[in-house]
């Protein structure tokens, strides 16, 4: 517009008629104006005149807008694919990939775009269910901040410039056999991927390849080798476990493997009756995990003491007949009350020999594992609650990682290829990647979105999403399974297998030829892979368990002062999943903040610093310092920290830039996992903190409903009894149901572990907005099913309880009863529905609600939904717009589904065939939805369960979704310092 | 009645009217403010200033109808927050004129002329300030109307088991009576001030709405039937009105609003808070239209009685409140008692509690009683205790119901500060219009409770 404007003024050497060359002004303003009526003013910032006429056209207009119809392209298949039908979903199995784990997932395809996922039940680590971080990956996909097309030095290329120049490149490292070629990359487990790294190593056997993930790091293999080289890792089988120690193990929470793990652990604490009997966690943590959350007896210690306490318990059941030997001496400063928790821990665990289990967290270190595996064997527990496999797969080094910096310091290496991650951002600084990486001539950085990493770099190869890509991948216990696309790639960008296979060949084929191929040689044969791609899992066979070389155990000290351990995110884990939005919001099971990670410390060292929620301090140890919020966590050990790793990214898309703290500056090469505070200090900064419950405490309230196994078989009627109120009448003429379905609900509060799974699968299935930071600490988060959190018991030993909260469909509904207009109603299934139509958003209903479980529109959350992520809705739910309120429908959707498809069949709804999503993610099983007029239905017969319960059922409102009483199996003889009741 | 008797009741009742006026001197003194040219020298800046508070008040709506209530500082558990507090303060506001002109025209307290027209007018402008609320408190604002039984095509009615449905009806007919049974009381006046301009357009004007009264008997014979009757229809709804608002709470579950006291509680607390604002607008009034002599002191003294024992009544209401949470045995409804007095808003409380209960006892002083500032000072604080006894409720209550694990803290924004002080443009405005355009004491009624009004009182003292 600029450049224009002044060639018109200095065009004066041409003219057009006499008047102007003599600048008549008329015929100036005539040339000036082109319309010659209200041109000028239109593009003149404001002139009255237009002001009014505008307003005046734009109120006149504005109801024409109904009078267009929106232009939208329907095309039908010119070839319709056979057995698609439009409007009804398809599922195909894929696996998901986190680090070297993977989920077999079923996922939900509408008309050609996936939308939900679920776990595939044939996957040995899924079993049906998922976790949150698989649930959320179909946002990434649709990440309207993905990397889009291969750039080098931000401009934009094609891959056929980038394999033409890696053609150059190679034909250059052939000569020195590629010494002068790097591959940093991140860790995985697949077969075709490793068929590619091998072809790539025989070509150039000098080139360095690195594994490096940013975040915990397992010591695990380290510890535990073979007598035929190798190392091992422990796989543990929690059905056959009737006592269980875990050392910092959140086996039920942070894990890779907590799917299975949970699974398999919920189904020795269900109790159908008083005879049933339970297994018993004993944990020993310093920060307040899901696992611990769970446990019978949780004694809190910093981390750096894990390795005395599990000394000491050998010690003990060495006294007790085991024969762990060469044990170092334990230090001999714990309270009374530890020691005799510690030996009647040991006790317990001998009592229970090869039905016991000792767990540690991957993190610990090395002599832990060593210790643990010892003790397990001599408990004779291996092979029977804990098996040791071979290492499938590549583990993250950042020795070797350091190795590279030096090589890349000496200048030794003119290429470096960086696949996936942000090992800029994740790498201790001291190794001061960033700079080095710049120095590099070739860098290339292959990954889904661009980060701190990208920038250092001159390449930048976008990365397929894996539910857009072909690929392999082994499981834990040997298990493999086929990773297929459920979508083209959206833009230009390439899996990993085909990454690969550039690297190692030059070729740019496609994912599926490549996997065809490399299955025809090493895959499943040609008539197995149609039925390997339909069920997502094949088996090559299962490892074989194999025994670990324990050497002895040094004497270890523990680390004075004050400790700070880097722990994985509960939203981002290792960081990864730093720019997903719903896990962002998603509250950590534990603390319940979301958006955030501030630090965590106990209530006594709170009082010690002399700070409140939300207060920064500044934390410095021996390598770097940074200042970040406290957050008092009770139950946390005295004279530690926790901090959660993958916040604080200053590269990231828009949402998430800048979201929480960044804590990897702490970290160095010896100390990934914990390290010593060297310096401490309150800042009298403060902020808010966005936590979405605010009030741990539950007042004495029957709310969650607990007791031990024991007083549970003298008294199986507690639950029921925890309230008295008098005879209960109704105001209104109750609904009569005389035929039909009537939906109901039962959630298991022994099994729920409060991993938040439920929360984002319903997220995903529902539509449900993210509301973001500010609006969560307005308290206006919109998830429909919340896990409220409480504490009971003294604050730096409390014991916790998770209890799911979402819609209870209440028969007498106090929100249906104050709506004005009648967008609250029941319908004749029982079910409390809302018509968002008819809502005019008074909110009435939402005070009425006792549970606090609706969730109203303050504005219109879905206004800017970019176009891509609007792919991932769910096209049976609508969207709601700005002053509705809404909430759990205990997916009505799906029960209209199912319904149909029982009717075209003439038949009923068969029990199980509707799952919600919720109870469909469990992977503990806690939630079961069905029809209550059925008798032998799942529901009715949870519902029949002695410890059945109806929260604030003396209200009269008569809830459907009615809980099981949490019940825990503490050791009679532990000493009672801890919270139990 | 003995000679005797009435003379030992004129030396105990003074004049409600001082000084003795004439009628003419009444007429003048009333029509000569809106025949004026010139208003007080007060009036027009005070004009300006609240009409630039209306004009906040229309910004602050037109942002929130853009943008939605989340402008506001509402959220989950506090659904409702400055609005509906705001809502029910205005309401209360509006009880006082319909009782003045209604409830004390049925018990024959003479000397409610002087004020019940201001009352009424100020009521009137009460209940429009809150019936801005319910509107555009709502989600989807545009569909308001659906609160209204109107006949559909889609069958569609409203939820009658609603009390904010009742809440609709209560208020909106409150409205129309008390406008009705303000307008008819004026129509004499007006009729008045037709005759005595001499504008054409005035004369006009006021014709149309004085509909052709003519002062004849017969006129006035069913006049004074009519007004009767409307007093009758208003009395109860004065009574209804606040009664249904107060349903809103107590027809709930929340711990704290679930409670029978509610409808005598909060009638008890409207009538209070509308005698102070009346106060607090006489007390200016008077002495900017140096009307002393129709607004005596005997007025003030009479509205502070009434405060006092209103005053006394609330407080009740709020001591018995803990002994019902107490007795009820019921823990959420002791919890949530407990948690007003000393928990996070009990700042709140205690300011609610200090200017309801302990700021009217001083009206027990009859000094007091007859000073300006404080019955001033007095007025404007029962009003902002009674603002605050409305946050209480609201707030607290559902700030800590039944699950701790969804307290909160509910925090007002700015346009929740801006939308009430917006309301305040708004109810001083319209005053403003009424006391320039609008006879603002009753002339007629007035002229009837002077002495010489009752020509015929020693044969008619034989009926009473």
């Amino acid at each position: 517009m600029m450049s224009m404007e002044n060639k018109t003024q200095s065009n004066d050497l041409y003219w057009r008629s006499l008047e102007q060359k003599e600048g008549e002004k008329s015929s100036m303003d005539f040339l000036h104006r082109e319309f010659p009526e209200g041109a000028s003013e239109l593009s003149s910032p404001v002139s009255r005149r237009t002001f009014v006429q505008l307003m005046g056209a734009s109120a006149g207009l504005a109801g024409m807008v109904a009078c267009r119809m929106p232009k939208e392209k329907i095309v039908p298949y010119v070839k319709s694919p056979e057995h698609l039908v439009p409007g009804k979903p398809k599922y195909y199995a894929t696996a998901m990939t986190l680090g070297t784990q993977s989920y077999g997932l079923l996922v939900e395809s509408n008309n050609g775009r996936p939308t939900k996922i679920e776990g595939n039940p044939k996957h040995p680590s899924s079993l049906g269910a998922t976790n949150s971080f698989a649930q959320a990956s179909i946002l990434s996909l649709y990440d309207p901040s993905r990397s889009k097309q291969p750039k080098k030095d931000q401009v934009e290329q094609t891959w056929e410039t980038f394999a033409s120049e890696w053609e150059t490149l190679c034909a250059q490292a052939k000569k020195n056999q590629g010494a002068k070629i790097a591959i940093l990359s991140q860790t995985y487990a697949s077969p075709s991927l490793d068929h590619h790294r091998d072809v790539f190593l025989a070509a150039y056997p000098k080139a360095s390849w690195v594994f490096f993930d940013g975040g915990e790091q397992s010591n695990e293999s380290a510890a535990l080798t073979h007598r035929s080289g190798g190392s091992l890792r422990t796989y543990l089988n929690l059905s056959k476990a009737q006592v269980v120690l875990s050392l910092e193990s959140d086996f039920l929470g942070k894990d890779v493997d907590s799917v299975r793990h949970t699974k398999e652990f919920s189904k020795n604490r269900k109790i159908e009756s008083t005879k049933d009997s339970m297994n018993r966690l004993y944990v020993v943590e310093q920060s307040y995990s899901l696992t611990g959350a769970n446990a019978d007896h949780r004694l809190p210690v910093p981390s750096s003491h894990i390795y005395d306490v599990l000394v000491t318990v050998a010690q003990q059941l060495n006294r007790l007949g085991a024969s762990v030997a060469s044990l170092p001496k334990a230090k001999a400063n714990k309270t009374e009350y530890q020691q005799s928790w510690i030996s009647e821990c040991a006790a317990d665990l001998w009592a229970h020999r090869g039905q016991s289990l000792i767990t540690v967290g991957k993190h610990q270190p090395k002599e832990v594992h060593a210790l643990a595996a010892a003790i397990n064997m001599s408990l004779g527990n291996q092979n029977k609650t804990v098996f040791y496999y071979k290492t499938l797969g590549h583990e993250s080094s950042v020795m070797d990682l350091h190795a590279l910096s030096e090589k890349l310091q000496a200048g030794q290496i003119d290429t470096l290829v960086i696949l996936g991650g942000n090992p800029v951002f994740e790498a201790p600084t001291r190794l001061n990647l960033a700079s080095l990486i710049s120095t590099i001539a070739n860098t290339i950085h292959f990954s889904h979105q661009c980060n701190e990493t990208t920038k250092v770099c001159h390449w930048h190869l976008p990365q397929s999403h894996e539910l857009e890509s072909w690929g392999d991948v082994t499981n834990v216990d040997g298990t493999r399974s086929l990773i297929q696309p459920l979508i083209q790639p959206l833009f230009q960008t390439k899996s990993r297998l085909e990454m690969w296979a550039l690297l190692s060949s030059n070729q740019l084929r496609s994912g599926y030829d490549l996997l065809t191929a490399f299955a025809n040689q090493h895959g499943p044969s040609q008539n197995f892979w149609r039925k390997s791609l339909i069920e997502g899992v094949y088996n090559t066979g299962i490892l074989p368990p194999m025994t670990p070389e324990v050497a002895g155990f040094p004497k270890v000290e523990p680390m004075e002062g004050i400790v700070v351990r880097f722990e994985h995110s509960s939203a981002t884990f290792d960081g990864r999943f730093a720019e997903n939005t719903w896990l962002q919001e998603a509250p950590d099971p534990m603390t319940k903040v979301s958006w955030e990670n501030p630090a965590l410390i106990s209530p006594t060292m709170a009082k010690d610093l002399g700070v409140k929620n939300g207060q920064w301090i500044s934390l410095e140890t021996d390598h770097g310092q940074i200042e970040i919020p406290v957050w008092i966590m009770p139950g946390h050990a005295r004279n530690s920290i926790t901090v959660h790793l993958g916040y604080g990214r200053e590269v990231a898309n828009q949402n998430t830039k800048g979201v929480g703290f960044n804590v990897f500056p702490l970290r160095s090469l010896t100390s990934m996992n914990l390290t010593q505070v060297k310096n401490i200090k309150a800042l009298s900064k403060v902020t808010t903190i966005a936590s979405t419950q605010n009030h741990g405490s539950m007042e004495g309230r029957p709310l969650v409903r607990e007791n031990t196994l024991e007083e549970f078989r003298k008294h199986p009627e507690f639950a029921k009894e925890a309230v008295e109120h008098p005879p209960l009448k109704s105001l209104w003429k109750e609904h009569a149901y005389e035929d039909g379905y009537q939906w109901g609900m039962s959630i298991d509060l022994t099994s729920c572990t409060g991993c938040n799974a439920c929360t984002v699968a319903c997220q995903s299935e529902n539509n449900i907005p993210v509301v973001g930071k500010e609006q969560v600490i307005n308290g206006r988060e919109m998830n429909w099913i919340r896990i409220d959190r409480y504490f009971n018991g003294p604050e730096e030993d409390p014991m916790v309880v998770h209890q799911p909260v979402a819609c209870v469909h209440c028969e007498n509904a106090p929100c249906e009863q104050v709506c004005p207009v009648n967008a609250t109603v029941h319908d004749d299934e029982g079910l409390n529905t809302m018509v968002y139509n008819r809502c005019i958003g008074t909110r009435y209903c939402s005070n009425n609600c006792p549970y606090k479980v609706r969730r109203f529109n303050f504005f219109n959350y879905t206004k800017d939904t970019p176009e891509l992520m609007k792919m991932a809705n769910n096209p049976d739910v609508t969207i709601r717009f700005r002053g509705v309120m809404e909430k759990c429908t205990y997916c009505v959707q799906r029960i209209a589904g199912a319904k149909q498809t029982a009717k075209i069949e003439d038949r009923k709804v068969v029990d199980g065939e509707i799952t919600t999503a919720c109870q469909q993610v469990c992977p503990a099983d806690a939630i079961v939805f069905g029809d209550l007029s059925d008798p032998n239905s799942r529901v009715s017969k949870r519902k029949k369960l002695e410890q059945d319960y109806e929260m604030l059922a003396e209200l009269n409102i008569k809830p459907r979704t009615s809980y099981l009483a949490q019940l825990r199996n503490p050791n009679p003889k532990m000493p009672s310092a801890g919270g139990q009741a | 009645m003995s000679t005797q008797f009435q003379s030992l009741q004129k030396t105990k009742e003074k004049p409600l009217i001082e000084g003795n006026p004439t009628f003419a001197w009444i007429t003048d003194k009333i029509s000569k403010i809106v025949e004026a040219n010139k208003a007080p020298k007060y009036w027009l800046p005070a004009l300006g200033f609240f009409s630039s508070l209306l004009l906040i008040l229309g910004g602050s709506i037109g942002y929130l109808l853009w943008e939605g209530v989340g402008i506001w500082g509402v959220q989950v558990p506090n659904a409702w927050g400055w609005a509906i507090i705001n809502f029910v303060f205005w309401v209360g506001i509006g009880h006082a004129g319909t009782l003045i002109s209604a409830i004390l025209f049925l018990f024959r307290q003479k000397w409610r002329t002087s004020i019940n027209r201001s009352a009424e007018a100020m009521t009137l402008f009460a209940v429009m300030c809150a019936l801005v609320f319910p509107a555009i408190h709502v989600g989807r604002v545009w569909v308001v109307y659906w609160m209204f039984p109107l006949p559909n095509q889609m069958e569609m009615w409203p939820n009658f088991r609603s009390p904010l449905l009742w809440d609709v009806f209560a208020v909106n007919v409150y409205f129309l009576v008390s406008l009705l049974f303000w307008y008819v009381g004026l129509i004499p006046d007006l009729a008045t001030l037709r005759d005595r301009t001499t504008s054409k357009i005035k004369q006009v004007i006021y014709g149309v709405f004085a509909l052709g009264w003519r002062g004849g008997n017969r006129q006035w014979k069913h006049y004074e039937l009519a007004y009767l009757l409307l007093a009758g229809v208003a009395t109860p709804l004065v009574l209804s009105v606040h009664s249904v608002v107060s349903f809103d709470f107590a027809v709930s579950q929340v711990p704290g609003w679930h409670t029978t006291i509610f409808p005598p509680y909060f009638v008890a607390g409207a009538i209070f808070s509308g005698f102070a604002m009346v106060l607090t607008l006489m007390i200016l009034v008077r002495k900017i239209y140096n009307l002393e002599s129709i607004i005596t002191m005997a007025h003030l003294d009479k509205i502070t009685k009434v405060l006092l024992a209103t005053g006394l009544m609330v407080g009740y209401a709020y001591t018995i409140e803990f002994f019902t949470a107490w007795y009820s045995g019921n823990d959420y409804e002791s919890f949530i008692f407990k948690a007003r007095a000393a928990g996070p808003y009990a700042w709140a409380y205690w300011i609610m509690f200090s200017c309801n209960v302990f700021v009217p006892q001083i009206f027990w002083f009859k000094s007091m009683r007859k000073s300006i500032p404080v019955m001033f000072v007095a007025s404007i604080l029962i009003n902002v205790g009674m603002w605050f006894e409305r946050f209480v409720i609201v707030i607290t209550s559902l700030a800590q119901d039944y699950l701790p694990s969804s307290w909160g803290y509910f925090k007002p924004t700015i346009w929740d500060v801006l939308t009430f002080v917006g309301t305040f443009g708004l109810f001083f405005t319209m005053f403003l219009l009424f006391l320039r355009f609008v006879p603002m004491v009753a002339m007629s009624e007035v002229k009837g409770v002077l002495p010489q009004a009752d020509p015929h009182h020693h044969e008619d003292g034989h009926h009473e």
